[in-house]
C-alpha cells in the first residue's frame, strides 16, 4: 500500500480538570489514513471517538488537549506535525478546511441560518484558495451538481431552511470538498438523517473519496455503516484501540470479546427474529479510574492478568490485530 | 402588523418628524421671549400674532414650539447613547463569550459592578464632574448601560458557541474574528434590537431625568427634561408646562417599548401563527 496521506501516532488525549489534572481519555491512538479509502472509527458514545475526530484537526480546546503523540500530515511541501502547530494560530487556520475538512452530524445546526447555501460555499474558496467572488460562486454551483443536488443554479441561492436534510447533509459535504482537502473527516455524517437518505450519503462520500482520491475517516456506530463503506475499521472502547481491522476480517472473525458482543448484538440481516445479545453492565465513566482493562469488567472471557495491565494491539493476522490477553501470542503489555 | 406595533411606529415617526422639521413646523422660535404674554395659558394669542397652542413658559417662549425642538435633544441623546453603549457592550460580551476564561470573568465581573451601582447616582455623580452638555450625557449613559448589552450579548454567545455552524467554521479553517463578525453577530440582530428598543426609551427618560435635577441638556436647548424642571415651580398656575413635556416624554418611552415587544415578537417563529 501507498504511504498514508495522513498518520496519527501514539495520540493520547487529556482533559484537564481543576481537581484532577491530565485525565487520559484516549490513550496512544494509531490510525493511518490512505488516498481513496475510508477507515471507520467504530465505538460507542463516550468511548472517544469524537474528541480523537477533533485531534485529527488539532480543534480540542481547553479543557481537553493533546499530550503526546504526533498528527503527520502530507502535503507537497512534505511531511507537517499539525500536534506541534498552534491550535488558534494562522498557519493551523490554512490547513484546516483546505487540507483536512470536517463533516458534522447535524446539517440542521451546521449551517448558518442567515447565509444562502451558496454564499457559504464561496466563503472557504475565497479564504482559502483566493478566488474572485465570481468564480467561487461559479465554482459553488458546480460542487452543488457534483455532490447531486439537482438545480444547483438555483439551490445555491437558497437559505438552508429551504433544504431538507439530506440536501443540507449534501451542501456540507460541498462545503467540506470546495478546497479539494486530501483528509475528510466524517463524524457521523448521517445519524440526524432517515435510513435511505443515508445510505444515498454514505455512497455519495464513498465516490467522491474514491474519485478525488481523499482519504476518509468515517465515525459512526453504527456496524451496518462500517461494513458497507469502510476498507478498515478501528473499534474504540473508552479511550482505547481494542481492535484494528480489515472490514471483511471483522466481520468474519472479530477478535476482541468487545467487538464480538457487539456483532452479537446486531440483529441478523435475514430478518429472522431471534433474541437480541446485549452486553452486560454499562461503560465504566470517564472519571472512575481503571487499572488494566476498561473492559474486564463486562468481558466474558476476564483473567486475573486484565485487572492488571491493559495488553497493547498485537498483530493476529496479516490484516488484524487486537489488545487482548486472549491471544497470548500476540498480546504485550503496554510499554 | 399588530396595532401596539403601528402605534409604537407611528409615534416614533412623528418624533422624528418633528426632530427633522423643526425650523419649518414650530410656530415661534423655541428660546423667543415674550415677557408681556408670560404663563399665557393653551390656545393664548401671541403679542406679534399667532397662538400659543399649549400656553407660554415664565419668559413668554411658546411652549408647542420648545416640545417640538425637543425632540432633537431627546433623539440625539437617545440613539446617541444606545449606539454608544451598543458600541462598547457588544464586543465586549462576544469576547467574554468566545475568548478564555480570564476575559470571561473580567467582563461578568465589571458587568455585575455597574448594574449593581444605582444607575441615576452614578449618573448625577458622572455629570456633576463633567458638566451638563448633551455629548456627556451620552457618555454618562454608555459608562452605565453598557454593561445591559455586554451581558445579553454573552448570554447569546453562549448559545451561539455550542451551534454546529461555529464550530464547522473554525474546522473551514475560517478566524475567529471573521467568524464573530460574519456568522455570529448576524444572527444576534433580532434580540440585541429588542434591546436597543427598550434602552432607548430608558435613555429618553434618563435624560429627562437629568435634565430635570439641573445635569442634563445644557439650559438655552429646549429639552423636555428641562421644561418640566423650569414648570415644577408654577404646578399650582401653569399646569400646561408640566403637562406638555410630561405627556411627551411619556408618549415616546411608550412608542419605543411598543417597537420593541413588536420587534420581539415578529422574531419569535413561535409567534408568527398568532399573528397573522
Amino acid at each position: 500500500m501507498n504511504a498514508p496521506v495522513f498518520q496519527m501516532r501514539n495520540v493520547s488525549i487529556d482533559l484537564d480538570s481543576l481537581k484532577n489534572p491530565s485525565r487520559r481519555i484516549a490513550n496512544g491512538i494509531d490510525l493511518e489514513l490512505h488516498r481513496g479509502k475510508t477507515l471507520a472509527l467504530v465505538g460507542e458514545s463516550g468511548c472517544g471517538k469524537s474528541v480523537t475526530a477533533l485531534s485529527a484537526m488539532n480543534l480540542l480546546s481547553a479543557p481537553l488537549r493533546i499530550s503526546e503523540g504526533s498528527i503527520l500530515l502530507e502535503t507537497e511541501a512534505g511531511r507537517e506535525d499539525i500536534a506541534k502547530l498552534n491550535p488558534s494560530g494562522s498557519q493551523m487556520r490554512s490547513i484546516r478546511g483546505r487540507r483536512i475538512a470536517m463533516i458534522f452530524q447535524d446539517p440542521m445546526t451546521a449551517l448558518d441560518p442567515v447565509y444562502t447555501v451558496g454564499d457559504q460555499i464561496t466563503e472557504s474558496l475565497c479564504q482559502h484558495l483566493g478566488l474572485s467572488r465570481k468564480d467561487a460562486w461559479k465554482r459553488a454551483v458546480e460542487l452543488l451538481r457534483l455532490v447531486g443536488i439537482p438545480a444547483p443554479e438555483q439551490r445555491a441561492r437558497n437559505y438552508p431552511f429551504q433544504l431538507s436534510g439530506g440536501m443540507r447533509q449534501r451542501v456540507m459535504i460541498a462545503i467540506a470538498i470546495a478546497c479539494s482537502p486530501s483528509v475528510l473527516i466524517a463524524d457521523e455524517p448521517t445519524t440526524a438523517l432517515d435510513v435511505t437518505v443515508q445510505a444515498q450519503i454514505l455512497e455519495l462520500l464513498r465516490e467522491l473519496g474514491e474519485d478525488l482520491g481523499m482519504a476518509t475517516l468515517l465515525i459512526t456506530h453504527d456496524l451496518g455503516v462500517v461494513a458497507e463503506n469502510a476498507d478498515e475499521v478501528i473499534v474504540m472502547y473508552r479511550g482505547y484501540v481494542v481492535e484494528k481491522a480489515g472490514v471483511d476480517a471483522l466481520f468474519d472473525n472479530p477478535a476482541h470479546p468487545y467487538t464480538q458482543g457487539l456483532m452479537a448484538s446486531l440483529p441478523p440481516a435475514d430478518g429472522e427474529r431471534i433474541e437480541l445479545t446485549p452486553i452486560p453492565g454499562q461503560v465504566p465513566a470517564i472519571t472512575e479510574d481503571i487499572v488494566g482493562c476498561p473492559f474486564a469488567s463486562r468481558c466474558p472471557h476476564v483473567m486475573p492478568k486484565c485487572g492488571e495491565t491493559m495488553p497493547a494491539l498485537g498483530a493476529i493476522s496479516s490484516e488484524q490485530s487486537v489488545a487482548c490477553w486472549l491471544y497470548p501470542a500476540a498480546a504485550e503489555a503496554r510499554p | 402588523m399588530s396595532k401596539k406595533g403601528l402605534v409604537g411606529f407611528g409615534i416614533l415617526f412623528l418624533v422624528i418628524v418633528a426632530a427633522i422639521t423643526a425650523p419649518w413646523i414650530s410656530p415661534f422660535d423655541p428660546n423667543a421671549q415674550d415677557i408681556i404674554n408670560s404663563l399665557a395659558a393653551p390656545l393664548a394669542e401671541g403679542s406679534e400674532g399667532g397662538i400659543h397652542l399649549l400656553g407660554t413658559d415664565r419668559l413668554g417662549q411658546d411652549v408647542m414650539s420648545r416640545i417640538i425642538y425637543g425632540t432633537r435633544v431627546s433623539l440625539t441623546v437617545a440613539f446617541g447613547a444606545v449606539g454608544v453603549s451598543a458600541l462598547i457592550g457588544i464586543p465586549l460580551g462576544l469576547a467574554a463569550g468566545f475568548m478564555n476564561r480570564t476575559i470571561e470573568s473580567l467582563v461578568l465581573v465589571a458587568t455585575d459592578i455597574v448594574l449593581s451601582i444605582p444607575f441615576i447616582l452614578l449618573a448625577l455623580v458622572l455629570m456633576s464632574v463633567l458638566g451638563a452638555s448633551l455629548t456627556n450625557l451620552i457618555i454618562a449613559f454608555a459608562v452605565v448601560r453598557w454593561a445591559q448589552f455586554a451581558r445579553v450579548t454573552y448570554s447569546l454567545s453562549l448559545e451561539l458557541r455550542e451551534k454546529e455552524y461555529v464550530l464547522s467554521c473554525k474546522a473551514a479553517g475560517i478566524s475567529l474574528p471573521r467568524t464573530l463578525a460574519v456568522h455570529v453577530l448576524p444572527n444576534m440582530v433580532g434580540p440585541l434590537m429588542v434591546v436597543a428598543t427598550l434602552e432607548l426609551a430608558y435613555a429618553i427618560l434618563m435624560e429627562s431625568g437629568l435634565s430635570f435635577l439641573g445635569l442634563g441638556a445644557p439650559p438655552e436647548t429646549p429639552s423636555w427634561g428641562g421644561m418640566l424642571q423650569e414648570g415644577r415651580n408654577e404646578l399650582d398656575t401653569a399646569w400646561w408646562l408640566t403637562a406638555a413635556p410630561g405627556i411627551a416624554i411619556m408618549a415616546t418611552a411608550i412608542g419605543y417599548n411598543f417597537v420593541g415587544d413588536w420587534i420581539r415578537d415578529r422574531l419569535d417563529p413561535r409567534l408568527q401563527g398568532v399573528l397573522r
